[in-house]
């Protein structure tokens, strides 16, 4: 190259040494790492690592929503959502009574209105908890035992786990029979209510209450979450108080009747839903009362509780009115052995309530 | 990834951009001298050759991201050590290295008060010939000098220069006859004695 004086070059190149100090050399070192080791790797390596991050967090907080969550929270919404299109009027009808506090309800605190159904699902818990046997322990247990089984690994998926087990034992379990049960609370309260105005022969008088009472058997759990099976259940007792008291009781609310053409709407609904309920390890309202009885039964030693058993199908339904009916009209025919074990049947119903229920006459009675 | 010396310095870059500190090392140890002396001989003030050698590899640092390798490595760091010193001359007000074609560069160059080395006191001083040199190219005019110390630290190629300079290639010939004519001026005397 011509532009290139070979001597020149090698003289510049043995009189051009000079390099950085030290300390410059060191800090720009320095930095260099430092700009690699925090901004870059970082950036690059969040990626890797990130997605499963979240994923498992993600996972995590799913899991541990859903073992928090009590499941009546969940399977009531998703099953009244269809049962709405049935029961959509009768709820609507009945929810003001329910979100009213009563004075005839001694055992409810008056709670908020959003805590009604917890209440009411409350109250009839103690009765509920008697009647479930073996059976219902064992329909709670196996679900838990599968959730058990998959947490057990980690202290905290057992802490989660026990609460979710306590809470599936204090209240959802209710489930299978929690229709019928807290129906039939209802009725033994709204019974007690209109006790006094019922006994009274005035119709003017007894009328407002008695058609309280009608909306309320008619509609026992307006305001809680009624799966559809409940819906089913209401048609029982009412179709069996229609039966048993045709006019004393008129009935102001449309909602609440229930014609023959509905309840069989309803039942093969029912029907339907039932099956869908059975594969999923729940129970409808149909099964309620067999899966009680079966509970029963092997509550029970001897035959004479089969009896009872047998005799409680069909009674399961009755209002403390209507089954105290019945043990008068045993009495009546002379039926005293059946009428016994009915009056069993009903004071193990009921309880301790069972004397304020019962008549003086049937509370006295033996065979 | 170990830098070994045939490892070339876009490879090095690279490396360095994918996360590797000791490429960077690697591509430090090979120009760290060639850019100091660089900006050493363009800009007298020793302070600022500190600050301007740092500023160059931090922008290099910063810079890895988007280093492409489109073009010799060299070239891309003497790029930003450049224009960091154009920058360092805007700021001090000496605006040396811009748009100076080379005709009126030349008259530019004529015009131009006799470097130092020639004064008799000066070259009592400087007997020995690499000082003698160094003040010569310090005496150059910038863009001649400029050009110089990229051929000679850089070791860029004369397309590497034009490239690098935004001006032709023929200029950069240019450029760097009239500066090694020049140093060669500068010179004779001690060279005729030498010989």
């Amino acid at each position: 190259m011509s532009e290139i004086d070979p001597e020149l070059d090698a003289t510049w190149r043995a009189a051009s040494r000079e390099q950085p100090p030290a300390a410059l050399d060191d800090a720009i070192r320095a930095a260099a790492r430092r700009e690699v080791g925090a901004k870059p790797g970082g950036l690059r390596a969040a990626p890797r690592w990130w997605p499963l991050a979240a994923a498992a967090t993600v996972a995590a907080i799913a899991v541990g929503t859903v073992q928090m969550t009590p499941p009546e929270q969940v399977t009531p919404t998703t099953i009244t959502t269809a049962s709405n299109t049935s029961s959509d009027a009768a709820q609507r009808d009945v929810k003001p009574d329910t979100d009213k506090p009563s004075a005839n309800q001694p055992q409810r605190e008056a709670p908020s209105p959003a805590a009604a159904p917890q209440a009411l699902r409350d109250a009839s818990k103690p009765a509920a908890k008697e009647r479930r046997g073996a059976p219902d322990e064992n329909d709670r247990g196996e679900p838990g035992r599968r959730r058990s089984d998959s947490l057990a690994a980690s202290p905290s998926a057992q802490v989660h786990e026990k609460k979710a087990l306590d809470s599936s034992q204090q209240a959802p379990p209710q489930r299978v029979e929690e229709a019928p049960e807290r129906e039939r609370d209802l009725k033994q309260k709204t019974e007690l209510a209109a006790a006094p105005s019922a006994a009274r022969p005035n119709p003017a008088v007894s009328t407002p209450p008695a058609s309280s009472v009608a909306r309320n058997e008619a509609q026992p759990f307006p305001a809680a979450p009624v799966p559809p099976q409940s819906g089913v259940d209401n048609v029982a007792p009412q179709a069996a108080a229609a039966a048993s008291a045709p006019a004393s009781v008129p009935s102001p609310a449309p909602a609440p009747v229930i014609t023959g053409a509905k309840l069989a709407a309803q039942s093969s609904a029912t029907g339907a839903l039932s099956g869908n309920m059975a594969s999923t390890g729940t129970s409808n309202a149909e099964p309620a009362p067999a899966k009680d009885a079966a509970a029963l039964e092997k509550r029970a030693a001897g035959k004479a509780d089969k009896v009872v058993a047998e005799g409680r199908k069909d009674t399961a339904p009755l209002a403390p009115e209507e089954w105290i009916k019945r043990i008068r009209r045993l009495i009546a025919e002379g039926k005293n052995e059946d009428a016994a074990k009915e009056l069993l049947a009903f004071r193990r119903e009921y309880k301790e309530r069972s004397d304020a229920l019962l008549p003086s006459d049937l509370r006295a009675f033996r065979q | 990834m170990p830098a070994s010396a045939a490892t070339s310095d876009e490879d090095l870059m690279l490396a360095y951009a994918a996360g590797d500190a000791a490429a960077f090392d690697a591509l430090y140890a090979r120009h760290k001298g060639g850019v100091y002396r660089y900006l050493l001989r363009q800009c007298r003030q020793g302070v600022a050759v500190d600050e301007l050698f740092q500023d160059v590899w931090m922008n290099l640092i910063r810079a890895r991201a988007s280093y492409t390798p489109s073009a010799k490595f060299a070239t891309y760091l003497y790029r930003l050590a450049h224009n960091r010193l154009i920058d360092h001359y805007r700021a001090s007000g000496q605006v040396r290295l811009v748009s100076a074609d080379d005709e009126a560069y030349e008259e530019a160059v004529a015009a131009l008060p006799a470097s130092r080395g020639l004064e008799p006191e000066t070259r009592a001083e400087n007997r020995e010939l690499g000082q003698r040199l160094k003040a010569a190219v310090a005496s150059l005019p910038p863009l001649q000098r400029d050009a110089f110390l990229l051929q000679q630290e850089a070791g860029l190629s004369l397309n590497e220069i034009a490239e690098l300079t935004g001006v032709g290639i023929e200029t950069v010939k240019s450029r760097l006859r009239y500066a090694v004519n020049k140093l060669r001026n500068d010179l004779s005397d001690l060279r005729e004695v030498e010989r």
